[in-house]
């Protein structure tokens, strides 16, 4: 989720020293950041806050390498979980100035935003919603997603599970969502994918965040002991789910597979670690091993794993790698001018020029982002403070990003 | 005000009385039981006592919060719609007491005491002034809701906006039989039986509880009486914020996660228990919340989780069109 942050906001920032190369004037840039601060997704929200501080600082270093006259930076609203406040917290963003929004996480949300109507017209970008149903709404090419879509997760879900399970055939696997359009989607295409592959569902067990107890949830999804559980949750609610479900008694982590939701990178110390050791899954990201993720790791010596928690889990992709590339191609003079001059020309003139003229150039291609991206599989239950459990998975502390890393190439090849 | 049907009526028909006060409770329990041995035919007595098991739990949530809302309103006629925020605010004073190195019980009872002591101080500073007022019910409402707002985000301003634990056992569970519980839910279940049961005894036999209920029955002719009215609701009020933050430290203690908004999220089914038991009884509270607890969960077994919460409030909406004033409300007496 993180690096969805990242690569939203570096997105923008990254054209905005795209845009400028050639341009006499300073281009002041305001990103708006729809903060998942309070509700269900609480615990991302200081993360995703650094990360596009961390995407703003990049661009505004590599403008003053480059010798542009740039000046990026962000401003913020709490979305509140709340398509209501979403809204609000949108309005409040343009009303600061800003030009392109970058956010929520939250699928009611990012549509309620994308329905308003002083909002429509803004460049939005959502580096973290997967729903389908993000796909399609009419965005009137405003809205650019820089992860894939939940019909790549769900794929990225059965192969991971018959990873673990060596087939899908006769297995059986049980759903468990949150009651939401995100978790309803994927359970959904998760379930067809499987049942293709001879696998048989269980549930799909659904259930309300609001409720008191999540018992009889939890009895349900572990019924007739299933092969898998499939769990597409949130941080805040699984600290619940989870607890339930360890209470049956017959809950087995290492059979469970969660969705990015819930591919925090600091285990939150609310979840008991019994509801999680062991467990694995997927979220979007470019694989490592890519060439533009060496160049932008190398080159930047991992320094800004410092900027975000769960140091491991922190990658800047290649999506920063965009400004980067297009900062090399857009030379002054050239034929390309960006129109960008003023706040209020904003992203949109920037991404529907200078986007496609960096495509040209062969260094970045957004529409292959979304198709050639693959899901990675990710071991879970390396809490950072539970040493026992990385020295259980025998791997030294310091190269528990390498063995994470070298598993999620695996399943990302069987994808691709 | 009642602890358990109405207040004493005249001796030589005190029988009848006795009988009629038991009724709503005896009836609701025998349905109940009958529901309950119906299920374990259709369903197995596993599934069916798992899930009266785990409505039980529910059922203690609901009647434990319900406790103070129904209070106040018996006493004051305030749907006080910061209640849920109240709870919240309990919770998060045990969190900052237990920041301290102090354990979890100790801080829960220190949090209990803050948290009484800031509803009588809003009594003081704001209820006391609007009653002197004699503000409207849709402003009082209004004032409440407004309440609610600004102690949800107090907390968040100085607790901030991330999820919170109390950091107890939650994935402990005692079995019984073939059935298990949570110890931590097992305690809230007794705690919560516990404290309704003593509320609704000190309503009925302590002075301050007759005096309670002579305040709520008819505040002029309490002070006639001598009764002093200002000292008795705030006591109300200090019961009320009491039990509030017993029953969110409780609630939160035992599921393992909240935010500032958990006190809210659970208002509706608050309001739900304290309504359909009778709201302004104690022991109604008690009613409604296992009959909410235990509609919800038994729905489970024939449908979705997904729909409980539908089924739940489903189930309260007929159970007022056949009782109107809750299982254990009262006719309006007339004067």
């Amino acid at each position: 989720m993180i690096r969805g942050i990242l690569t939203g906001s570096a997105l923008a920032a990254g054209l905005a020293i795209a845009s400028v190369s050639a341009s006499a004037d300073t281009v002041n840039l305001t990103i708006g950041k729809l903060l998942e601060v309070t509700g269900p997704l609480s615990e991302t929200g200081p993360s995703q806050d650094k990360a596009v501080k961390l995407a703003v600082e990049y661009a505004n270093e590599q403008a003053k390498k480059a010798g542009v006259a740039i000046q990026a930076k962000d401003v913020g609203a709490d979305v509140q979980g709340d398509p209501q406040a979403a809204v609000s917290a949108a309005r409040s963003l343009v009303d600061q100035g800003a030009s392109c929004l970058i956010g929520p996480a939250i699928t009611p949300e990012s549509i309620a935003i994308a329905n308003g109507v002083t909002i429509q017209k803004r460049v939005t970008i959502w580096p973290v919603g997967t729903s389908m149903r993000l796909r399609t709404i009419k965005d009137e090419g405003t809205i650019f997603r820089t992860v894939p879509p939940d019909s790549l997760q769900a794929l990225a879900l059965v192969n991971a599970a018959i990873d673990k399970l060596g087939t899908a055939n006769g297995k059986l696997a049980s759903v468990i969502y949150r009651n939401e359009p995100y978790g309803e989607g994927l359970a959904k295409d998760f379930s067809a994918a499987w049942t293709a592959k001879g696998g048989k569902v269980q549930g799909p067990t659904v259930f309300d965040p609001a409720q008191a107890t999540f018992d009889s949830e939890a009895g349900q999804a572990v019924a007739n002991n299933p092969d898998a559980y499939i769990i597409i949750d949130y941080p805040d609610t699984y600290a619940k789910l989870g607890a339930a479900l360890v209470r049956t008694g017959k809950f087995d982590p290492t059979k469970a597979l969660v969705a990015d939701a819930l591919a925090f990178s600091t285990v939150p110390s609310n979840i008991p670690p019994q509801a999680i050791e062991g467990m694995r899954g997927t979220r979007g990201g470019t694989p490592t091993g890519t060439d533009a993720y060496k160049i932008f790791f190398v080159a930047e010596g991992g320094r800004r794993r410092a900027f975000l928690p769960g140091r491991q889990q922190l990658r800047l992709r290649d999506a920063v790698l965009p400004g980067r590339s297009c900062r090399q191609v857009l030379q002054p003079g050239r034929s390309h001018r960006p129109r960008a001059g003023s706040n209020d020309q904003g992203c949109a003139e920037i991404l529907s020029h200078d986007f496609g003229r960096c495509a040209q150039g062969g260094r970045f291609r957004p529409e292959d982002r979304l198709h050639r991206r693959g899901w990675c599989l990710r071991i879970r239950g390396q809490r950072r403070s539970d040493r026992e459990s990385v020295r259980h998975l025998r791997v030294p502390e310091g190269q528990a990003r390498g063995a994470e890393t070298d598993r999620c190439d695996q399943v990302t090849g069987s994808l691709d | 005000l009642t602890e358990g049907g109405r207040r004493g009526g005249d001796a030589p028909s005190l029988a009848p009385q006795a009988w009629r006060r038991l009724s709503p409770a005896l009836w609701l329990a025998i349905a109940l039981v009958l529901i309950a041995l119906g299920l374990a035919v259709v369903v197995g007595p596993v599934a069916a006592g798992q899930a009266t098991l785990n409505g039980l739990v529910g059922a203690g949530y609901f009647a434990l919060g319900a406790v103070g809302l129904t209070l106040v309103y018996g006493v004051l006629r305030l749907v006080n719609f910061a209640h849920g925020d109240m709870l919240t605010v309990g919770m998060y004073i045990a969190i900052a007491i237990m920041a301290l190195g102090i354990s979890f019980w100790p801080a829960a009872v220190l949090a209990m005491i803050l948290t009484a002591l800031i509803a009588m101080l809003l009594d003081r500073i704001m209820w006391e002034p609007m009653r002197r007022a004699q503000t409207s019910t849709l402003q009082l409402f209004l004032v409440a809701t407004g309440l609610a707002l600004v102690l949800r985000y107090s907390v968040q301003f100085f607790a901030g906006s991330q999820v919170r634990t109390v950091g107890l056992d939650t994935i402990s569970s005692v079995d019984l039989g073939p059935w298990h519980l949570g110890r931590l839910q097992l305690v809230v279940m007794l705690v919560g039986l516990a404290t309704i049961v003593l509320a609704g005894i000190g309503l009925r036999y302590t002075r301050l509880g007759k005096e309670m209920r002579a305040v709520a029955d008819n505040i002029a002719l309490a002070e006639v009486t001598g009764i002093d009215t200002r000292r008795t609701i705030r006591v109300t009020w200090l019961v009320s914020g009491a039990m509030a933050a017993l029953a969110g430290i409780l609630y939160a203690a035992s599921i393992g996660s909240i935010n500032p908004n958990f006190g809210f999220t659970i208002l509706l089914s608050l309001f739900a228990a304290a309504v359909l038991g009778g709201i302004g009884n104690a022991y109604g509270a008690l009613a409604g919340g296992i009959v909410i607890g235990l509609s919800q969960e038994w729905a489970t077994l024939f449908f979705n989780p997904r729909w409980k919460p539908a089924i739940g409030f489903a189930i309260l909406i007929l159970t007022l069109l056949v009782m109107p004033r809750g299982i254990f409300g009262r006719k309006k007496a007339r004067s």
